[in-house]
């Protein structure tokens, strides 16, 4: 039972469609196994889905504006050296979820399970890691 | 910037992870030094790989009797080194 956990289901924002052909998935780093399982556990430790554990990490889509580069230059994932990118329709066909929760453009990327092998699938549809372009600092 | 096997961080966090607040959240009791972890401090938060330097916003109720830290990311670190030395509060 989920006892005390926050109901995800209060955190959902209504009305978005997702394009599974052209919205893309995005995160910064950590995209490896130990990384998700890490957020994926701290999730579970807070937040409920239909009254179980809800075992998700975060993620950002390119919807409704938001766009690749405005997302790598905002204020968090312009601190991330390295990003994944994979297209919603990828991740939906190898069997994640993808819901619409807390401010846009954040995503919860569900997992079905909570296992190294889900995990290492994940990884393995976001692919190579990218060098986030904006990831600036002055040169000393 | 130190090796990565050398980095302690003060607050293990993702950077992904927002909640209803919009800013970075995690468990108090992810950090081995709580004591340095509280409303107003700049700390670093993140992994070893890639720290962040962050304001802790708030500490506020968690389930099951924790505490969630709430984080402000203001940058790297790297960043933070480079203008302390330019003001000469760090040696070149």
């Amino acid at each position: 039972m989920a006892g005390d956990l926050i109901p995800i289901e209060d955190c959902l924002r209504p009305g978005e469609v997702l394009d599974p052909d052209a919205h893309l998935v995005m995160r910064g780093w950590p995209v490896d196994v130990a990384g998700i399982l890490r957020n994926a556990d701290l999730t579970r430790s807070r937040y409920s889905l239909a009254e179980e554990p809800f075992v998700a990490i975060s993620a950002e889509v390119t919807i409704a504006g938001w766009e690749v580069d405005s997302i790598l230059t905002g204020a968090r994932l312009r601190s991330r050296r390295t990003y994944a990118i994979a297209l919603v329709g990828e991740l939906l066909a190898a069997g994640f979820d993808l819901i619409p929760t807390f401010e846009i453009p954040h995503y919860s990327l569900i997992l079905p399970s909570y296992t190294e092998a889900t995990a290492a699938c994940l990884v393995e549809v976001f692919g190579e890691v990218k060098p986030n372009p904006y990831f600036r600092r002055r040169e000393p | 910037m130190s090796k990565t096997s050398d980095v302690i961080v003060t607050l293990p966090a993702d950077v992904n992870m927002i909640d209803e607040t919009g800013y970075v959240w995690t468990f108090l009791h992810e950090s081995t030094e709580p004591d340095r972890v509280f409303p107003g401090a700049l700390i670093v938060a993140g992994d070893p790989v890639e720290p962040f330097v962050a304001r802790v916003v708030d500490i506020v109720d968690g389930p099951r009797g924790t505490s969630v830290v709430h984080l402000d990311v203001l940058g790297v670190p790297e960043d933070a080194i480079d203008e302390l030395r330019h003001a000469r509060l760090l040696p070149s």
